[in-house]
C-alpha cells in the first residue's frame, strides 16, 4: 500500500512509500487508500492527521504524468484526474486538523497537495524544493487547486511567481514567503514535528495562510507586469500563460465557489495538456530521466554516506561551487577537510569556461572526472559529468548526490573538450554569423523568440560569462574574441523584432546543431541523444513545445535546411554532415 | 546492429514479444509473470519513471535508440497501454526503419 498508517494519541499518521519508485508519485492507487482511511476519520477518535514521507528526497513529485499524457478528451483528462481530485478534496475538508511534513521534492501536485492541508512544516534539506513543473516543464495549467490555493496562502505576486514564472523555493526561501508554517533542521525534525502537532493540538499554533484580501493596487500592478512579461513570450506559449494568469487572478479573487473555481481549472488544464504543444512539452519528461537514469544507473539508490574533500587552491569559482555544496545541507554528503573522501575534488589543470572542478572518484587519479556547471554561479542547474571511460565504481553515487543537490547531470566521456561547450558553439556560431553577414540582430532576436527560445541569446550568454564565451566561440570560428563580443553585444542591446523573421537562421541553426549531435556521438562522448537533449534544454533553454533539440531533428526539417541557401552561416563540413544525415535517412531517435 | 537489423529482415511478433518480455522484468523484476494483456500502470505497475526506465531497457533488447512518448501520447487512457500494444507499435517502428 502506498501509505503506512499508524495512530499514536489520537494523532494518525500516513506516510507516504510508492512501492517500486524512487520518488513518491500521488497515483490512483494512493488516491484510492487515502479515501478508505480518511472515510473512517471521526473526530471522536483522531485529534490530528499528518502526512509524511518514507522517501527522505522525495514528498510527492508528481501526478503520474502518464495520466494526462494517455488521454485525449476532457472525459479522459476528468477520468484520470477524478481520484486525486476526489482525494485532495477530502484532505481539504477533513474535520480535523491536517498537517503536512514536507522532506524533499515538493513539486507540482505535490504542492497542491500541502496547500489542501491546514499547515504546512518543511525539513531544511537540499531536497526540500518546491517548484511548479506544470507549466515552466509541460506548457499546461495545473489542475489541482493551486490557482486558488497559492495566492490565499502566499499572495498574488509570489503564486504568479511560482505558477508562471517558475520559481524553485527551498525551505528557507518557502518559511519566508509563508508557504509553510515552520522550517526545521533535518536533525531535529522528529521532536520538532511532534511540538509542532502538540501546538496544532492545543490550538496555540498561528496559521500563516494569508487568507482572501480585498484586490489591492499593488495586485493590479503585479497583473500588469506579468501580462507585459507574457507579451515577451513566444507568440504561442501566451495562450497558455494567459489562462493560468486569469486563474491565479480568478483565485486571488475568490468570487466563485472554489468548486467552479477547480471546474474552470480542470478545463483549461485539459485543453492545455491535449494540445499539440501541451503533448510535445510533455514527452521530454521521459527523455529527462532517460538522461538521469544514463548518469547514475537504474538502481543507484543513495547508497553509502559520501564523503567529499576538496583541494581547490587558487580557483574561486570553484570553490564557489563546493562552498554552495557544503551551504545546502544534503543528508548522507558529508565534507572532510583532513583526509582522503569517496570523492577528491581539486582545481582545474586548464582555466576552462564555466565552473569546473575536476573529482578523483574512489581509486581513481585526479582528473578521471571533471564535474563541469556552466552557469551555476546565475543559478544555472547544469552538470556534465565527463568521465574517462571505463568509469570508476564511484561515479554513479557521485551523479546521483549531485542530481539530489538539484542539478542536472548530463553525464559524458571525456575527451579533449566539453559536451556542453561543444553544443554551446553550435547555437551561437550561426548567430555571430548572421550579424557578420548583415542580418538585422533584432530579427534574428525575434526569430529565436517565435521558433520558442524564451531565453534569448544574451541571456544565455549573460548567465554563463560574456567573455569566456565570447573566447569559446571565437576560438572555433577562426575569430578574434573582441568580434565575436561585439556581435553578441549587439544581439543583447537590439531588442526583438515582431514580425520580420529571417528563416535561414533557423536553417542554419538546424546544421550547425545537427552537426554538433553527430560530431558527439561518433565520438562516442554522449552515450544517447538523451544527453544532449537535457544539455541543450538547460543551456540554452531549447523550446519546450519542440520536445527536445534531437526530436526537432527530423530528417524532414533538414531536407528542408540544406536546399535553402545558407552561405556564410554555416561550415561547408557541417552542410556536408547534414547532405549524409538526410541520404541515409535514419533519424536521431526511432 | 540497429532496430531494423541488418539486411532488413525485420524480427517477427514473437520475437519482439520476447524483447519486451524481458525488458519489462529488467525494470520490474524476474519474478514478475508477464502477459501480452497486461496493462503496464495497473498490472505491472509502471509509472512516468518507470516508462523511462523501460525505453532504456528496451534500448539495450534492440541494440537502438527509440522514444515511447508518442505510443503514450496516442491513448486515450492508461488502460491501452498494455504490453500487446506495445509490441504492436514496436513492430511499426521496426517496419517503419525497414
Amino acid at each position: 500500500m502506498p501509505f503506512d498508517v499508524a495512530t499514536r494519541d489520537g494523532v494518525l499518521t500516513l506516510t507516504l512509500d510508492t512501492p517500486g519508485s524512487a520518488v513518491n508519485i500521488f497515483n490512483h492507487a494512493t488516491a484510492h487508500q487515502l479515501l478508505d482511511v480518511l472515510a473512517d476519520v471521526s473526530p471522536a477518535t483522531t485529534r490530528a492527521i499528518v502526512f509524511e514521507t518514507a522517501k527522505h528526497e522525495s514528498f510527492i513529485n508528481g501526478v503520474g504524468l502518464l495520466l494526462a499524457h494517455a488521454s485525449q478528451t476532457l472525459e479522459d483528462v476528468e477520468r484520470a484526474a477524478g481520484p486525486p481530485w476526489a482525494a485532495y478534496r477530502a484532505v481539504r475538508e477533513a474535520l480535523v486538523p491536517t498537517i503536512a511534513v514536507v522532506q524533499g521534492n515538493c513539486f507540482g501536485c505535490g504542492v497542491e497537495f500541502a496547500l489542501n492541508c491546514d499547515y504546512r512544516i518543511a525539513a531544511d534539506t537540499a531536497e526540500t524544493r518546491f517548484y511548479m513543473t506544470e507549466l515552466n516543464d509541460y506548457l499546461f495549467v495545473p489542475l489541482f487547486g493551486s490557482t486558488w490555493n497559492l495566492p490565499e496562502t502566499v499572495g498574488l505576486a509570489d503564486a504568479i511567481d511560482l505558477l508562471l514564472w517558475g520559481a524553485r523555493w527551498d525551505a528557507d526561501t518557502a518559511g519566508a514567503r509563508g508557504l509553510v508554517d515552520e522550517v526545521i533542521p533535518h536533525e531535529a525534525l522528529a521532536v520538532r514535528r511532534d511540538a509542532f502537532v502538540e501546538r496544532v493540538l492545543t490550538g496555540t499554533q498561528r496559521n500563516q495562510r494569508r487568507g482572501v484580501r480585498a484586490w489591492a493596487t499593488e495586485d493590479s500592478q503585479t497583473m500588469v507586469r506579468a501580462r507585459r512579461r507574457i507579451t515577451s513570450l513566444p507568440e504561442a506559449y501566451r495562450p497558455v500563460y494567459t489562462a493560468a494568469l486569469e486563474l491565479v487572478a480568478a483565485g486571488a479573487r475568490q468570487q466563485t465557489s472554489f468548486l467552479d473555481h477547480q471546474r474552470a481549472e480542470l478545463r483549461a488544464s485539459a485543453a492545455s495538456a491535449l494540445s499539440p504543444l501541451g503533448k510535445a512539452a510533455y514527452a521530454f519528461f521521459y527523455l529527462r530521466q532517460m538522461a538521469s537514469e544514463r548518469a547514475t544507473g537504474r538502481r543507484s539508490g543513495n547508497g553509502a554516506a559520501l564523503r567529499i574533500s576538496a583541494d581547490l587552491d587558487g580557483d574561486g569559482r570553484a570553490r564557489a561551487f563546493v562552498d554552495d555544496l557544503r551551504r545546502r545541507k544534503l543528508p548522507g554528503v558529508l565534507f572532510v577537510d583532513d583526509g582522503p573522501g569517496d570523492v577528491h575534488l581539486v582545481s582545474p589543470q586548464h582555466d576552462g569556461d564555466g565552473i569546473a572542478v575536476h573529482a578523483a572518484v574512489t581509486r581513481a587519479p585526479d582528473g578521471d572526472v571533471t564535474v563541469y556547471a556552466p552557469g551555476h554561479a546565475s543559478g544555472g542547474r547544469l552538470v556534465e559529468l565527463a568521465v574517462r571511460e571505463p568509469a570508476v565504481e564511484g561515479v554513479p553515487h557521485l551523479a546521483r548526490a549531485l542530481q539530489r543537490y538539484g542539478f542536472e547531470v548530463a553525464r559524458t566521456s571525456v575527451t579533449d573538450r566539453l559536451v556542453s561547450n561543444v553544443l554551446l558553439v553550435a547555437y551561437l556560431a550561426p548567430l555571430v554569423r548572421a550579424v557578420e553577414c548583415g542580418v538585422d540582430s533584432a530579427v534574428i532576436n525575434g526569430t529565436l523568440r517565435e521558433l520558442g527560445f524564451v531565453r534569448l541569446p544574451s541571456d544565455v550568454v549573460g548567465g554563463l560569462g560574456a567573455a569566456s564565451v565570447a573566447a569559446e566561440v571565437a576560438t572555433a570560428l577562426g575569430r578574434t574574441s573582441h568580434d565575436v563580443e561585439t556581435a553578441l553585444g549587439g544581439l543583447a542591446t537590439a531588442g526583438c523584432a515582431e514580425r520580420e523573421r529571417a528563416g535561414a537562421v533557423v536553417d542554419a541553426l538546424c546544421v550547425s546543431l545537427l552537426d554538433a549531435v553527430l560530431h558527439v556521438r561518433t565520438r562516442r562522448e554522449v552515450r544517447d541523444p538523451t544527453i544532449v537533449d537535457l544539455i541543450a534544454r538547460e543551456l540554452f533553454d531549447f523550446p519546450r513545445h519542440l520536445c527536445s533539440l534531437s526530436t526537432w531533428l527530423k530528417t524532414a526539417l533538414v531536407t528542408r535546411a540544406v536546399e535553402q541557401d545558407l552561405g556564410g552561416l554555416v561550415t561547408d563540413e557541417a552542410l556536408a554532415a547534414a547532405h549524409a544525415f538526410v541520404a541515409a535517412g535514419r533519424e536521431l531517435y526511432r | 546492429m540497429g532496430i531494423a537489423s541488418a539486411g532488413h529482415v525485420l524480427p517477427d511478433r514473437a520475437t519482439v514479444l520476447a524483447k519486451v518480455r524481458a525488458a519489462i522484468q529488467d525494470v520490474v523484476g524476474d519474478a514478475v509473470a508477464v502477459a501480452p494483456a497486461d496493462q503496464l500502470v495497473d498490472d505491472l505497475g509502471f509509472d512516468s519513471a518507470g516508462i523511462a526506465s523501460l525505453t532504456i531497457a528496451l534500448e539495450d533488447q534492440f541494440d537502438d535508440v527509440l522514444l515511447l512518448s508518442d505510443w503514450i501520447a496516442s491513448a486515450s487512457s492508461p488502460a491501452d497501454l498494455t504490453v500487446d500494444s506495445l509490441v504492436a507499435y514496436l513492430l511499426g517502428l521496426l517496419a517503419d526503419a525497414g
